[in-house]
């Protein structure tokens, strides 16, 4: 029973972690704190479920386009409000994310309606067992293709010369400006980036679970329990403080019931925001 | 303890991590006397400020202010014994005018006045400053002197009896230094105020200081009278070099002090 | 001098403004009806809340996202209570009481967060509220809401009593933090806002204002809350524990001007009004209304239309 509680909680915590790594690259690349994140996982989701529903094509290879119409997104966001809120303070960035958020809730209830969807992916409902486990395929293979979409961007960001500038961004924004590094459009496309993170993290949440415009509030919860547990540090941080929620959910609706394990994850963001603050890796990110 | 020594440190240390920022430091404040800290930077002074006034905890060592044994008490409460500081960099209350700035000082020092009868006392402390004109100025409007002085009047406003200035004379031009130390000494006679006066300036701490303490590395390397300092082995080592002091003869004549 | 008595003069005329305002505020409720009635009530409650929320943001500095949660407590402590039939003062005590309690406990660890963390930590504070009352389901009523007990009189009746209970409300909060805002809390607060490290230095104990602060905050709001579940007779967690009352508070103080007392009146009534009338006439589109206000203001008016509005009359 306990190998598969932990295993479950673990491809959940995956799942969150996947989903938090925009948002955490928008924070601790881009310095926005974008409260409108929920919309834009969801848009993902929504993008992937109007593809998936129009072309018989294989629902994983979807999650491209949906990664681009994130890309897309986070920069129109990025350079029509979020450029602005930003240099006018905190206190305005969350308010203009708050905004964002229900425009593009609104949005989506216009086009989709209000309707509970939800993305079957048929080919790999199969169970895999391993040991006593089972563990869907497809919770598998979405886990699978969102670590490797985590790898690329790690690599990429380490390697390319696009990336290294982003990654001297967010180390030191003065020293980057001397050396000539235009600090506006790298923190666009740092911001873009996360956009595409939250398109295909928002594509795979839909093969999972099922979705409505009117969850963009828990995701968002979610998303930054992510974040806090597992701190700014780097590209990795965001999974492992999913990994850590998934665990300590599964453990929790054991032990307290399956209700109060939402007010767990917040209690455990709480705990960690007021005794360590950094998360579990730091803040400077590095990679 | 009843004597006239109004602060008294023994053995107070402070680490951030590895680093000894303050080492056991030894210091006797006299009642009403003016007393010198310098030391090259990075010494630990502001850092032994911070300790005992409350801004950080000590990690070793006691702190005894008029008799009284204070370690590890909170700003505030160091506060409102009748201690005060000014910062290095002058912090005033931003987007008021300095009067409000006073006036808090006024409220929460080691006094607690009714808001109606403080008014006049701001004004009296803004103007033994030489700032009484701008009084509802905001500080953004003042030039860098005068937030020096808006500093000092916060700390009489205060009412403190031990007032610690942390290089309260940086950035002035040489006038601008005279100026400050007349203040200083001004306000000194009339109010019977103990000075501690962390310092670059030498000019400064030459002129007013009756005993100077000497800082390095977050221990305390000499203490004496400012000519005995200056001539001081150690000191000049510490500042100029081992082999600087080495080289030159005869670094036991005032030449030094008289360049000041 | 001359400044001075300028200062004066405009304090005089705008207490005199305010004050015009709500004696003619007292007149209108005995003739006002129905949807205006309703309208003018919630317009009053909200703005409370946008006063309790400036107390903690214009004049401290700490921007309290998870307001909300005080709303809810308010309102659910109030209810179960009301319906164990406990007298309507000693209710609305407890609801006071506790409020407070809850920020002595959590704001000793939240009030040391900063800025963003704060901020976070509070909205956190306020959705483990709302999970809490969704699953607390035998104490709560959980996803079923809870309901206060109906009185007998008519509605016309009853509206209009509620449109002064929540008049007088607004009236006590603003007398009490323009009490505040003159003796020494208001300048303990001012000074924690400007640079909390330089007010101890001065001898304030920062911990101490602080949580007082957010409790006074906390006291008004959950006080909105319990009367807006006595006037709705019934609340859901959702409703009450919304993020929404928290952002949207943000944001009527930050278009009418944070800091001053004018400011949250102004930007509450103005946003509540849209808020209003886009759910009646564009339902469908309400959010999106709203939305792109909040957008529109943070790029545009980020200081308040207020401050805008004086340093016009009066030059800087």
């Amino acid at each position: 029973m306990w190998p598969q509680l932990l295993t479950n909680g673990l491809m959940t915590g995956f799942l969150y972690g996947i989903l938090g790594t925009g948002f955490a690259i928008q924070w601790g690349i881009g310095r926005i704190i974008n409260l409108a994140y929920g919309s834009f996982l969801l848009m993902g989701a929504y993008v992937l479920f109007t593809l998936a529903t129009s072309f018989t094509v294989n629902p994983l290879v979807l999650i491209i386009p949906a990664g681009i119409c994130g890309f897309v997104l986070g920069w129109i966001t990025y350079e029509m409000i979020f450029r602005l809120a930003a240099r006018r303070g905190l206190l305005m960035t969350l308010v203009a994310g708050f905004g964002l958020d229900l425009v593009l809730v609104n949005i989506m209830l216009l086009i989709w309606k209000a309707d509970t969807r939800t993305i079957v992916v048929y080919w790999a409902r199969k169970l895999l067992a391993l040991g006593s486990v089972r563990v869907g395929m497809h919770r598998l293979l979405i886990a699978g293709a969102g670590i490797l979409c985590v790898v690329c961007l790690w690599a990429w960001l380490k390697w390319s010369r696009k990336g290294k500038t982003i990654l001297a961004l967010a180390s030191n924004p003065l020293a980057a400006e001397i050396v000539g590094i235009d600090s506006r459009a790298t923190a666009r496309l740092a911001f873009s980036l996360g956009g595409m993170l939250a398109g295909i993290g928002g594509a795979l949440f839909g093969m999972v679970s099922s979705f409505s415009p009117t969850i963009t509030g828990t995701l968002l919860s979610k998303v930054f329990i992510v974040t806090i547990l597992g701190g700014l540090g780097n590209v990795w941080s965001s999974l492992i403080g999913g990994i850590v929620l998934g665990l300590a959910e599964a453990i929790g609706s054991r032990a307290i019931g399956a209700a109060f394990s939402e007010a767990l994850g917040l209690m455990l963001m709480l705990a960690v925001l007021v005794l360590r603050p950094r998360g579990m890796l730091g803040r400077a990110f590095w990679v | 303890m009843v004597n006239d020594n109004i602060l008294i440190t023994k053995n107070v240390s402070k680490l951030f991590g590895q680093l000894r920022a303050v080492d056991s430091v030894d210091l006797c404040v006299k009642n009403g006397e003016i007393l010198g800290i310098i030391g090259p930077n990075g010494s630990g002074k502001t850092t032994l400020i911070n300790v005992i006034t409350g801004f950080l905890r000590p990690d070793a060592g006691t702190v005894w202010f008029a008799g009284k044994e204070i370690t590890g008490y909170p700003a505030y409460k160091t506060a409102r014994m009748g201690m005060a500081r000014t910062f290095q960099v002058p912090r005033p209350l931003q987007g008021r005018p300095i009067k409000d700035t006073v006036m808090t000082a006024a409220l929460f020092g080691s006094t607690k006045p009714r808001i109606s009868s403080v008014h006049s006392f701001v004004e009296s402390c803004l103007a033994s400053v030489g700032l009484e004109k701008k009084i509802n100025v905001t500080p953004d409007h003042l030039t860098i002197q005068e937030l020096k002085k808006l500093e000092f009047a916060k700390v009489l406003a205060t009412r403190a009896r031990l007032v610690f200035l942390d290089e309260v004379f940086a950035g002035l031009r040489p006038q601008e230094v005279d100026d400050m130390v007349s203040l200083v000494r001004k306000i000194w006679q009339e109010k019977n105020i103990t000075f501690v006066i962390i310092e670059h300036v030498m000019r400064a701490v030459m002129n007013l200081a009756e005993r100077v303490v000497v800082l390095n590395a977050g221990k305390k390397i000499a203490q004496g009278t400012p000519h005995e300092i200056v001539n001081n082995k150690q000191v000049l080592e510490v500042y100029l070099g081992t082999r600087y002091v080495a080289q030159r003869k005869g670094w036991g004549d005032q030449s030094y002090a008289k360049g000041l | 001098m001359v400044e001075n008595a300028k200062k004066k003069y405009e304090h005089i005329t705008m207490s005199m403004t305010i004050s015009l305002l709500l004696i003619v505020l007292f007149v209108v409720g005995i003739f006002v009806k129905g949807y205006y009635l309703r309208l003018l009530t919630s317009i009053y409650m909200f703005i409370v809340v946008a006063q309790a929320v400036n107390l903690m943001m214009g004049f401290m500095g700490y921007i309290p996202f998870g307001q909300a949660a005080f709303f809810g407590v308010g309102a659910y402590v109030a209810g179960l209570l009301m319906n164990r039939g406990l007298p309507l003062w000693l209710t609305f005590a407890a609801v006071v009481m506790i409020a407070s309690i809850f920020c002595v406990v959590f704001g000793t660890p939240l009030l040391r967060l900063r800025g963003a963390y704060f901020a976070v930590g509070t909205s956190a504070f306020s959705a483990a509220m709302s999970a809490i009352a969704l699953n607390a389901s035998r104490l709560t009523g959980g996803a079923g809401g809870l309901s206060f007990p109906i009185s007998p009189l008519a509605p016309e009746v009853l509206y209009r009593i509620f449109y002064y209970i929540m008049l007088s409300l607004l009236v006590v909060t603003l007398i009490s933090i323009t009490i505040i805002s003159k003796t020494r809390i208001g300048y303990a607060i001012r000074a924690i806002k400007a640079d909390e490290d330089a007010a101890a230095t001065l001898g304030i104990n920062t911990t101490f204002y602080k949580v007082l602060t957010w409790a006074i905050s906390a006291s008004f709001t959950a006080l909105a809350g319990a009367f807006y579940g006595w006037w709705m007779t019934y609340i859901h967690p959702l409703e009450v524990f919304n993020i929404n009352l928290a952002v949207v508070s943000i944001v009527s103080v930050l278009l009418g001007g944070s800091g001053t007392l004018l400011g949250p009146i102004i930007g509450g009534a103005v946003i509540q009004t849209i808020s209003e009338v886009a759910w009646a006439r564009f339902l469908e589109y309400h959010f999106l209304v709203l939305g792109t206000l909040i957008i529109l203001i943070v790029l545009f008016v980020p200081q308040g239309l207020f401050t805008r509005f004086w340093e016009g009359r009066h030059g800087k």
